[in-house]
């Protein structure tokens, strides 16, 4: 090792502390400029009585006044299918046999984000938002400037890809990239195109209250764009974040019809 | 009084199930199996209390001897009842314990957890579901 070389490694030695102290107070400025959104939240709708279920009378309610769950502004086409699957869907409930699909143990986007009795936790960092599910699913919302994938480096999936960005202390959210099909479980006769697009703001009321102002655009399905709000609120009774799973469900379709299996 | 309104609970209740079957559903899967125009009220004795995902279940025993009958009382999530104030250690092999269900339609001994009287008397769900056929109980 020569002379200069020793030079090179000592003023390396010498910089680093400093530049990791730049760094770290960069890093420490870039937090608090942040809204602390951290904790455990549920959607403003999960009024469970103490069984942990929720009654059938607010059950009903949320079905119909959710605007995620209600009837898509669709344009002729997509209406007409829409229309002939929720027929089918009745016609199948009248006779009494059970719908497959309306169950399951995954939500994906955006069903997800308004899921009774489920919550959710945030955490926020400079780079971005991460939310995690009871169900073990999670939204990676990137925030540290990247475009979204080009397209030959991108395939749909259950959350699609989100980035964003800060206006103030409003989370501004662009998803692409979810996969086609249903809104979700919840409604099984609500499919959206690869090609929707959901533009999100998200924003803290106060303490104990988020708003999520979503845009639905599909210019494949829709006729306009598809607006509503969700709103969120912090869970209480938690003192920590408790995952769900399907491990030991123990209800089984037979003969068409949902059962309690025995234990 | 009373008897008025448990028949306007209970013409409520009918409406309710008739929308049932037209609406989709929530949460893990359809409710659509249990019946909520019969709420059904079981003492019983715990035989067991699995706090397990994606439903909680308590296995109450009604009755004695050889008529003993055991139902299979589903509930919310783990998450769902710590929240609501449930733990693991909420019920106990050999508890003593009041439940109103909404049974199953297909006459099987099970239901749906409407609410809840612990030995110790400590009260979950709403007390307004309260009523229907018993099964053993005092």
């Amino acid at each position: 090792m020569n002379r200069r070389t020793y030079i090179t490694l000592a003023a390396l030695v010498c910089c680093l502390p400093v530049l990791a102290a730049q760094n770290s107070r960069q890093r420490v400025h870039a937090f608090a400029a942040l809204p602390d959104w951290t904790g455990i939240w549920e959607w403003n709708q999960s009024d469970m009585d103490g069984t942990g279920e929720i009654p059938v009378a607010k059950m009903l309610e949320i079905l119909r006044t959710t605007e995620l769950y209600g009837h898509p502004p669709y344009n002729a086409a997509w209406d007409a299918k829409y229309r002939a699957a929720s027929a089918a869907l009745a016609a199948q409930r009248a006779s009494g046999k059970a719908i497959a699909a309306e169950k399951d143990c995954m939500f994906g986007f955006p069903a997800q984000m308004a899921v009774i009795d489920d919550s959710f936790q945030l955490m926020v960092a400079p780079e971005q938002t991460v939310m995690l599910f009871e169900r073990h699913e999670q939204r990676n919302i990137y925030t540290d400037g990247r475009p979204h994938p080009s397209p030959d480096d991108l395939w749909p999936t259950p959350e699609g890809d989100s980035i964003g960005h800060w206006e103030g202390e409003t989370l501004v959210v662009d998803t692409i990239a979810r996969e086609a099909g249903p809104i979700g479980f919840l409604a099984t006769a609500s499919p959206l195109s690869k090609h929707a697009h959901f533009k999100e703001r998200i924003r803290m009321l106060n303490h104990d209250e988020l708003e999520d102002q979503l845009t639905i655009e599909d210019p494949q399905a829709l006729i306009r764009p598809w607006k509503m709000i969700i709103g969120y609120r912090r869970v209480t009774g938690l003192d920590r974040f408790i995952g769900f799973d399907c491990t030991h469900d123990r209800n089984p379709l037979v003969n068409g019809k949902w059962t309690i299996a025995p234990p | 009084m009373t008897g008025r309104l448990r028949t306007g609970r209970r013409h409520a209740a009918l409406g309710i199930v008739g929308l049932m079957w037209a609406l989709p559903v929530l949460a893990h899967h359809s409710i659509a199996m249990f019946d909520w125009n019969k709420p059904t009220t079981l003492a019983g004795t715990v035989r067991q209390f699995q706090w397990t995902n994606p439903h909680c279940f308590v296995q109450v025993q009604v009755g004695g001897g050889q008529g003993t009958t055991e139902w299979s009382v589903e509930m919310g999530s783990p998450s769902a009842l710590y929240r609501a104030g449930w733990r693991p250690g909420t019920l106990k092999r050999g508890d003593k314990v009041t439940v109103i269900v909404a049974p199953t339609r297909d006459g099987t001994a099970g239901g749906l957890m409407m609410s809840a009287v612990t030995a110790d008397g400590r009260r979950f769900g709403s007390p307004a579901q309260a009523g229907g056929p018993s099964r053993g109980a005092p």
